[in-house]
């Protein structure tokens, strides 16, 4: 990272106290500045914006020091120890949900059941819920911490009640874990390398998140191929890298039975980044949702049967 | 020399209207009627539209009755019909209160002049009975002219200083408060869409401001212009008067920006007419970055229009609104290329309101403004610039507008 120099600082601190105490996390006098009047604009009353200034200097994310974070139609409240919903999950929610309520294939008449692993603040559940409409979801997560905030989170958007289970799906048979037919699954397992996390992690996210929804290897992305594939219709699960993307492509083309009923996609972000692996299988229901995500990602696998045994 | 002075006192803060050149409300379209001959003690006179308008009037009543017709028939009216009918409906009213005032007119006008006995009441009752008439025809008038494209959307302002360094930055924000006040004073919902304040010193360098109120664009379309200020800025130190001037563009808001219709924003425009910009960030993003990088620009490429936003926390949101200013930018421009295009076909001198004009002077040492465009004077800044007093100036510069499209509309016939 290129060094700030002092007269920036300087600059920063003339034109407002405590302005240039956001400079390092922010890196620019322009983001600064925004960073700035959000915080004046948002900030609990109770709080000073020097102290608010002094947090964002010792790295504490500005999520935790507002409380919030807008994702999509919702207001999410983020607390310390529920990571902080981000931007490219955001934009991918979004363009899902437009995909689906764009599609005629759903008449939104029969419900449309969608579970999110991995939930956190809850952010993608509530969202699709939010904005499907005649949808109900289940939402999974290992932390009572995440649970209960995304508790509040349906309270806070008067989102309908969906079911909420604490429990780590790595370990609990999945027979156990409800629903049992799923129409969508998504979800953000930690997908961050252990071998990269000093080094490519942000020292704010380093220091203020959780790192149980950071750092990750591939087994979610495993347990989703061997435990998940079989109750749902299609997915959705956000990856870091193409690694994981690869792990979930090989895992399907290489078993026979789920290369014939499976199709594969990777989504990449607008930053250019590859963002999500998606897949949706070729049944009855599932062959009429090809047409609908060509669109939304690049397939790389296409179902080898062509309308696969109902 | 010095009775000019006298009858303009530049320096003396006198708070009230005066007329700079008196308004020629419907002049050119009417034909005055300076009616006793006898005697000049009528005390008012009054207009009679002029005979084309009139007919207009008749035709569209003449179409009500058949619609009336068939409305007793029992046909069916689908929403447009209904539409049309109401708006015919409303419009004959007027025109009937239109005839039977005039008819009133002319009879107390008789009276007077036949009637000596009768003469003082009549012209008492002629004197109150003039302004009514006047409020009729001008409404009937307005109901005549066909109605601006977006007259019933809400509105967009974008202000941006212009010559004058900070001065003019000053002078922007003082705008900006004035349609602040001037929506809280119709009780208007506004919001500020996005600001940049000018980091060192005082004054703003951009500002958006949304007047959600449907029909507010009717009205402050007007506003639509460079402004400009006269006064000794704070910053001055030696006493003398600056000029300076801030740009106001009045653009009309299609459909609203909720997050929902954002997609419907996205999916009108064609594949490939709009690139999106997002802050490229280096690094992996995702889990690994927690920075707010929410800022947004659209290109629309076949007209070349950037719009960028960064005021909000969401990307999501940033892109709403940059899409709703993208789309008021397009809509305001199709509507000036049309009208361009019209009035090239009619030949017709170019009216004054070109935005590129200075439309109006805000005058502080005399206390002034003056919209050039309908040279109405107003000796109450402080009043206008509180939002309290800028109605009056709208108002001058609607009835101005009314006469000016009749006018246009006459001379099209």
């Amino acid at each position: 990272m290129p060094r700030i120099s002092p007269s920036l600082l300087k600059k920063a601190s003339s034109i407002r106290p405590g302005l240039h105490l956001l400079i390092p996390e922010c890196r620019s006098l322009q983001q600064a500045t925004l960073e700035y009047k959000w915080l004046s604009e948002e900030l609990p009353p109770e709080k000073s914006i020097l102290w608010a200034c002094l947090q964002r200097y010792n790295h504490v994310p500005l999520q935790y020091i507002l409380g919030s974070q807008p994702f999509g139609a919702l207001d999410i409240i983020c607390k310390p120890g529920v990571l902080i919903p981000r931007w490219e999950t955001e934009e991918w929610v979004m363009e899902l949900i437009t995909t689906i309520n764009n599609s005629t294939l759903f008449n939104h008449e029969t419900p449309l059941h969608i579970c999110d692993t991995c939930t956190g603040t809850g952010c993608i559940a509530l969202a699709l819920n939010h904005g499907i409409p005649n949808s109900t979801f289940t939402a999974i997560d290992i932390s009572k911490k995440a649970i209960d905030l995304v508790k509040l989170n349906i309270l806070k958007n008067k989102v309908g009640k969906g079911r909420l289970i604490q429990r780590n799906i790595l370990t609990s048979t999945p027979s156990n874990v409800p629903p049992l037919h799923i129409d969508i699954l998504t979800g953000n397992p930690p997908y961050i390398r252990k071998r990269d996390f000093n080094r490519d992690v942000k020292t704010s996210v380093r220091l203020f998140e959780p790192k149980l929804a950071l750092v990750g290897e591939l087994e979610f992305y495993q347990n989703l191929v061997e435990h998940w594939l079989s109750k749902t219709d299609s997915f959705f699960y956000e990856i870091g890298d193409t690694g994981q993307f690869d792990y979930v492509e090989t895992r399907i083309k290489s078993d026979s039975k789920l290369s014939q009923s499976w199709s594969i996609g990777l989504k990449y972000d607008s930053n250019g980044k590859p963002r999500v692996v998606y897949g949706f299988k070729n049944n009855s229901k599932g062959a009429r949702l090809l047409p609908l995500f060509e669109n939304f990602g690049t397939l790389k696998h296409l179902a080898t049967t062509e309308t696969g045994a109902k | 020399m010095w009775l000019s002075k006298f009858q303009f006192p530049s320096r003396s803060i006198f708070k009230g209207v005066f007329l700079g050149h008196k308004l020629p409300l419907l002049v050119r379209l009417t034909s005055t009627t300076t009616n006793s001959k006898s005697n000049g003690s009528i005390p008012t006179q009054y207009t009679e539209l002029s005979p084309l308008l009139v007919k207009q009037a008749e035709k569209y009543e003449a179409e009500l009755k058949d619609l009336d017709k068939d409305l007793s028939c029992g046909i069916h009216f689908d929403v447009n019909k209904q539409k049309h009918y109401a708006k015919l409906s409303a419009l004959t009213d007027t025109f009937i209160e239109y005839k039977e005032k005039l008819n009133e007119l002319k009879s107390l006008q008789e009276m007077i002049v036949s009637d000596p006995s009768l003469r003082a009441e009549a012209e008492q009752e002629y004197a109150e009975l003039v302004p009514q008439y006047e409020t009729t025809s001008s409404r009937l008038v307005n109901k005549l002219l066909p109605p601006h494209p977006f007259a019933d959307k809400p509105s967009l302002l974008e202000l941006r200083p212009g010559v004058g360094g900070i001065e003019a930055m000053i002078f922007t924000q003082n705008l900006l408060d004035m349609y602040i006040g001037y929506a809280n004073y119709r009780k208007w919902k506004y919001r500020i869409i996005s600001k940049n304040e000018n980091e060192s010193g005082s004054g703003i360098i951009d500002a958006i401001l949304s007047i959600e109120e449907a029909g507010s664009y009717d009205r402050l379309r007007f506003e639509a212009g460079v402004h400009r200020v006269q006064r000794i800025p704070s910053t001055e130190t030696k006493g003398r008067t600056h000029t300076s001037t801030a740009a106001v563009v009045v653009l009309p808001q299609i459909g609203d920006e909720s997050a929902k219709s954002i997609d419907a924003y996205e999916r009108t425009f064609k594949p490939g007419e709009i690139r999106v910009d997002i802050m490229r960030a280096s690094g992996k993003g995702g889990q690994h970055v927690n920075t707010t990088d929410s800022a947004v620009r659209l290109t629309h490429i076949p007209s070349g229009i950037v719009v960028s936003m960064q005021d909000e926390r969401s990307q999501h949101k940033n892109k709403a609104k940059a899409f709703t200013i993208l789309r008021a930018r397009l809509a305001e421009k199709e509507r000036l290329e049309k009208e361009e295009k019209e009035r090239k076909a009619r030949k017709s001198q170019v009216s004054s309101t070109n935005r590129s004009d200075k439309i109006r002077t805000y005058n502080f040492p005399q206390n002034r403004i003056t919209d050039h465009r309908c040279g109405f004077t107003l000796l109450d800044l402080p009043g206008v610039l509180s939002g309290e007093r800028l109605d009056e100036v709208i108002e001058a510069m609607s009835k101005y507008d009314s006469t000016e499209r009749a006018k246009e509309l006459l001379e099209s016939n």
